[in-house]
C-alpha cells in the first residue's frame, strides 16, 4: 500500500533527479522528461538525432544521477549478438575446466545502444527479449535482468548508408521516440562554457536509488485516469489505423499500419508518468497530449504514397489529435 | 461537513436530465408551434365559423409535443463518465471529477481519493456553470412561444383573416353618394353568383383570378370612404393595388371581360324576349304574373348585372294590377332595348350607310353585332395605340397638323350623326369597326372645332356592362374619372382632361407624350365605344 508520504518522497526524488540532469544537459528538457517517463513506465526510449547533440552524455548523466550500472553498446555492422548478450566460455578452477557465462553489456541498468541502426537485424534482435521481458536467453539458460532496467537507443536519421532500419517489432518495443534537436544560440553558448572552462563536465552524484525508482513506478501506476479518458486514448490509437471509423482522411490516404496496443499502453502509462512528474494526482488531457506524438510517431507505418510524398508522421498525428473528440 | 460526492453526482445527473428534457421540449415546442400555426391557419381558412373551444385544441399540439419531449429527455439516463468529463472540460478542472468518479467506482483504496475529493469539493461550489442550457435551446423556446402566441391570435381573432372581411362596404359606398364606387370595384363575380351554369363558366374563371384583389379592393375602398377621402386618392390606391396585384395574380384578361360582357348581354337579350312574350300574353289575357314567371324574370334581371333593371323587374314582378304590368313591361322593354323604342334613329343611320337591309334585321342580330363590335373594339384599341405611337415617332408634328379635307368631311359626317367630337379613328372604316355609325350618339352642340388641339371636358357614356365596368377597367388606373347620371344611359364617364394634364405634368411625363395619353383615353371612352 502506497502512502501519501511515499508519493511526496518519490515526487521530491524525481525533482532532484531532474535538477541534477539539468546541471549537465543544457536545454533538451523534453528529452530529459521523456527519458524519465520511460524509466517510470518500465519502458525504453529511442532518441533520434544527428551526432554530437549530447545523446550519449544524457544517458551517462541519467545513469550517474540514478546511481545505476551503466553500459554502452556501440552498434556496428560486424557486431554479433553474443557481443551484446554474452557467451559461455571455458574456465579452469581448481584444476577443473568448466563453462561459465560471461555476461555481455546488456546486463546493466541503464543501457545505451548507440547508433542502433548500424547493426544487422540479427544483432538488433538480440535486444528484443531484454527490452520487453527483461530477460536474456543464452543457450538453454535464461538470465533475468536487474531492475530498474532501461534501454536508451540512438540513431542517426541522416546517414543511411550502411544502416539497417529497425524492424517494426523492435521499434514497437520503444515506449517513446524523441527527436533530439539542435540547441539554440543561448544553449549553444552555455554548452561551450561548460565544456571549455573550469574542470569541464562533471557527472552528477547519485540522487536516487533503484528502490526509489521502483517505488515511483508503483505510484505512477496508481495514478487514476478517468474511464472517458481511457476511451479517448483508445479512439486516438484507433484513429491512426486507416481502416478505422475514427481515422481522418489523411490517415486513410498515407498510412499502412497504425499504432499497436502497446501504443495505447504507452499513452496511458506515459500520461500517468507525465502527470506524476508534473505533480498532478490524476491524468488530464494535457498529459495525454504531452506524450501523444512521442508514443505514436514511430509506430505509424506509412504506405508507398506516404513515403513517396515524404509525409511526416507528426503531421498525420496532428490531424488525428485535432479530429478526435474528447467525448 | 464531509463532502458527499454521491449527492453531488445526483445533482449533476438531475440537472443534466432536466436540461436535456428542456432542450428536447423547446425544440419540439418550436416545431409544434409551426405545425400549430399551420393548423390554425388551415382551420380558420377552411372553417371560418369554427368554435373557439374546438379551435383552441390546436394549441395542444405544441404543448403535448413539448411535454412528451421533456419526459423523454428526462427519462434517459446520462452516460455519467462522459458527462463528468464534459463537466471537467467546462469547469477546466483537469478531469478531477471524472477521475474521482473512476476511483470511487473501482472501490480501490487509493492515496489519491481523499486528495481528489478535497479538490472536487473546492470546485463543486459553482459546478452549475458547467451544465447550462445552450443558447439554441433558448432560441427554440422563444420561437416556440412566439409561434403559440401567433396561433392563439389566429384562432382567437379571426377578423384579421381575409375570409372574414365583410362585404358591407358596397352598400355603404353607394350610400355615401360620392360616386358609384360599385361600378369600379364591383367585380364580375357579383353577377356570376346569380348567373346560370352556362353563363357563369367564364365568370368563375374571372372570380378565381380576382377574388383576393376584390376583397382587398372592397376593404380599401370602404376605408377610404369612411375617412372621407377624395375620389382621386381612392383611384390612386386602387391603381396601386391593381399594380401590386399584378405581381401576384394575373389580372383579368380582355377575353374574360369579353365573356362577362357577353354573358350580361345574353341575359339582357333573354330578359327582353321573355318580356315581349309576357307583353303578348298580357294583350291576349291580362292577368297578374305567376310566381314562376316572376321568379324567372328576377333571375334573368340579376344576370344582367344592372341594378336599375333589377329594380324595375322587381317592381314588375310584384305588381298585381294588369294595367300597370303592361306599362311596366313596356318601360322595361324600352330600358333593355332603346333602339327598338326609338325606331326613328336607325333608319337615318342605315340610309347613310347605304345598308337598308339592316333595318329589317332581327334585334337579336343587332345585339350580336354589338358584341362582335365590342370584341373588335378591344382588339383594335391595343393595335391603334401601338400604331399611333409608331406614327408619332415617325411623323413628328403630324398629331398637331390641320385636318385634311377628308378629315373635315369625316368629322362633319360624324357630327351630323349626332356623335361627340371624341374620335376613335380618322378612317370611316374604323367607325364601323367600333359599332358603326349606328352606335354613335351624343350631343354635338358642345363639340369643339374639328382638329382642335387641347384638353376639353368630355362626357363618355359607356355601354359595356350595365355599370360601365369594362370601361372602368381601362380608365380607372389613375385617371381623374367621375361618373354622372345620364338620361338615356345608366352611367356616364366624365374625364377631366385638364386635371389629367396637370397630373401627368406632376408625374414628369414629357410634353410630347401628353397628346398620346389624351387620345388613348378618348379612344377607350368613345361614345358607344365597342358596343
Amino acid at each position: 500500500m502506497i502512502s501519501e508520504q511515499d508519493f511526496q518522497t518519490a515526487a521530491a526524488t524525481f525533482e532532484r533527479l531532474r535538477s541534477a540532469i539539468a546541471e549537465v544537459i543544457v536545454g533538451n528538457e523534453e528529452i530529459v522528461r521523456f527519458a524519465l517517463i520511460s524509466l517510470l513506465c518500465k519502458g525504453n526510449v529511442l532518441f533520434e538525432g544527428v551526432p554530437g547533440l549530447g545523446k550519449t552524455l544524457l544517458v551517462r548523466t541519467l545513469a550517474g544521477a540514478l546511481g545505476l550500472k551503466f553500459s554502452r553498446i556501440q552498434f556496428t555492422p560486424d557486431l554479433m549478438p553474443a557481443d551484446i548478450v554474452g557467451t559461455d566460455i571455458i574456465t579452469e578452477e581448481s584444476g577443473h575446466r568448466q563453462f561459465s557465462f560471461a555476461a555481455g553489456p546488456i546486463f546493466g541498468n541503464v543501457i545505451l545502444a548507440d547508433e542502433i541502426n548500424r547493426a544487422t537485424p540479427k544483432t538488433q534482435s538480440a535486444l528484443l527479449e531484454a527490452m520487453e521481458e527483461r530477460t536474456v536467453t543464452v543457450g538453454a539458460k535464461t538470465y533475468a535482468l536487474e531492475e530498474p532496467y532501461i534501454v536508451l537507443a540512438t540513431q542517426n536519421p541522416i546517414e543511411m548508408e550502411g544502416t539497417y532500419p529497425l524492424p517494426e517489432a523492435q521499434v514497437d518495443r520503444f515506449l517513446l521516440k524523441a527527436k533530439v534537436t539542435f540547441p539554440n544560440l543561448d544553449n549553444l553558448v552555455r554548452i561551450t562554457e561548460r565544456n571549455t572552462e573550469g574542470t569541464g563536465i562533471q557527472l552528477p552524484e547519485a540522487t536516487a536509488t533503484a528502490s526509489d525508482i521502483l517505488t515511483a513506478r508503483q505510484i505512477v501506476r496508481a495514478i487514476p485516469i478517468a474511464a472517458a479518458l481511457r476511451e479517448y486514448i483508445g479512439r486516438l490509437v484507433l484513429a491512426t489505423h486507416p481502416e478505422s471509423e475514427y481515422s481522418p482522411a489523411q490517415i486513410k490516404e498515407y498510412v499502412e499500419y497504425g499504432g499497436s496496443p502497446r501504443a495505447a499502453i504507452a499513452l496511458v502509462m506515459g500520461a500517468k508518468a507525465h502527470a506524476f512528474l508534473a505533480g498532478e494526482i490524476n491524468v488530464r488531457r494535457d498529459d495525454i497530449e504531452a506524450v501523444f506524438k512521442a508514443a505514436l510517431t514511430h509506430r505509424l507505418v506509412l504506405n508507398f504514397r506516404g513515403e513517396a510524398e515524404g509525409v511526416s508522421p507528426d503531421t498525420l498525428l496532428d490531424e488525428v489529435w485535432n479530429k478526435t473528440a474528447t467525448n | 461537513m464531509r463532502f458527499d460526492f454521491s449527492r453531488f453526482l445526483l445533482e449533476i445527473e438531475h440537472r443534466l436530465r432536466r436540461f436535456r428534457g428542456l432542450s428536447f421540449a423547446c425544440r419540439l415546442l418550436f416545431y409544434g408551434s409551426i405545425a400549430c400555426v399551420a393548423v390554425s391557419l388551415g382551420l380558420r381558412w377552411l372553417t371560418p365559423n369554427l368554435a373557439l373551444g374546438v379551435a383552441l385544441l390546436a394549441l395542444l399540439i405544441p404543448v403535448s409535443l413539448a411535454a412528451a419531449a421533456f419526459l423523454l429527455g428526462w427519462s434517459r439516463r446520462p452516460d455519467l463518465p462522459h458527462l463528468l468529463l464534459q463537466l471537467d472540460d467546462q469547469l477546466d478542472s483537469g478531469a478531477r471529477i471524472s477521475s474521482l468518479y473512476e476511483v470511487r467506482t473501482r472501490g480501490q483504496a487509493s492515496i489519491f481519493r481523499e486528495q481528489l475529493e478535497a479538490l472536487v469539493e473546492s470546485i463543486s461550489t459553482d459546478w452549475k456553470r458547467g451544465i447550462t442550457l445552450p443558447n439554441r435551446t433558448l432560441g427554440f423556446l422563444s420561437a416556440g412561444i412566439a409561434g403559440v402566441l401567433i396561433a392563439c391570435a389566429i384562432l382567437v381573432f379571426p377578423v384579421s383573416l381575409p375570409m372574414a372581411v365583410s362585404s358591407e362596404p358596397l352598400a355603404q359606398s353607394e350610400a355615401s353618394g360620392q360616386m358609384p364606387i360599385s361600378s369600379i370595384t364591383e367585380p364580375a363575380q357579383d353577377n356570376a353568383r346569380t348567373a346560370s351554369d352556362e353563363v357563369s363558366a367564364p365568370l368563375d374563371l374571372s372570380e378565381e383570378t380576382t377574388s383576393s384583389q376584390q376583397d382587398a379592393t372592397e376593404e380599401l375602398t370602404q376605408t377610404q370612404l369612411d375617412k372621407g377621402l377624395s375620389l382621386d386618392s381612392i383611384l390612386d390606391n386602387l391603381s396601386t393595388l391593381s399594380r401590386g396585384q399584378k405581381q401576384v395574380d394575373a389580372p383579368p384578361t380582355s377575353e374574360e371581360l369579353m365573356d362577362l360582357a357577353e354573358a350580361q348581354e345574353q341575359a339582357r337579350q333573354a330578359l327582353s324576349e321573355m318580356l315581349m312574350e309576357l307583353q303578348e300574353r298580357m294583350q291576349n289575357s291580362p292577368r297578374p304574373l305567376t310566381r314562376q314567371e316572376s321568379q324567372s324574370l328576377k333571375n334573368l334581371a340579376a344576370q344582367t348585372g344592372d341594378p336599375e333593371i333589377e329594380q324595375q323587374t322587381d317592381d314588375l314582378a310584384n305588381e298585381p294590377n294588369p294595367d300597370q304590368i303592361g306599362e311596366k313591361l313596356q318601360d322595361l322593354i324600352e330600358e333593355l332595348d332603346p333602339d327598338s323604342a326609338k325606331p326613328e334613329a336607325s333608319p337615318k343611320t342605315s340610309e347613310e350607310n347605304g345598308n337598308g337591309s339592316e333595318q329589317e334585321a332581327p334585334r337579336s342580330t343587332e345585339i350580336s353585332g354589338d358584341q362582335e363590335a365590342g370584341q373588335r373594339f378591344l382588339e383594335r384599341t391595343a393595335e391603334q395605340l401601338e400604331e399611333q405611337a409608331n406614327a408619332e415617332t415617325e411623323q413628328d408634328g403630324d398629331s398637331h397638323r390641320q385636318p385634311s379635307p377628308q378629315d373635315e368631311d369625316d368629322s362633319q359626317e360624324t357630327r351630323e350623326d349626332g356623335s361627340t367630337d371624341i374620335r376613335m379613328a380618322d378612317d370611316p372604316d374604323d367607325l364601323s369597326q367600333f359599332g358603326g355609325k349606328e352606335g354613335i350618339g351624343g350631343d354635338s352642340d358642345d363639340d369643339p372645332a374639328p382638329g382642335e388641339v387641347g384638353f376639353i371636358r368630355e362626357e363618355a357614356p359607356s355601354t359595356i356592362g350595365a355599370e360601365g365596368e369594362l370601361i372602368n377597367e381601362f380608365v380607372t388606373k389613375g385617371v381623374p374619372i367621375e361618373m354622372a347620371p345620364s338620361e338615356d344611359r345608366t352611367d356616364t364617364h366624365i374625364i377631366d382632361f385638364e386635371r389629367m394634364e396637370s397630373i401627368l405634368h406632376e408625374r414628369g411625363l414629357p410634353e410630347e407624350a401628353l397628346d398620346s395619353v389624351r387620345r388613348y383615353f378618348e379612344l377607350i371612352t368613345q361614345p358607344e365605344g365597342g358596343s
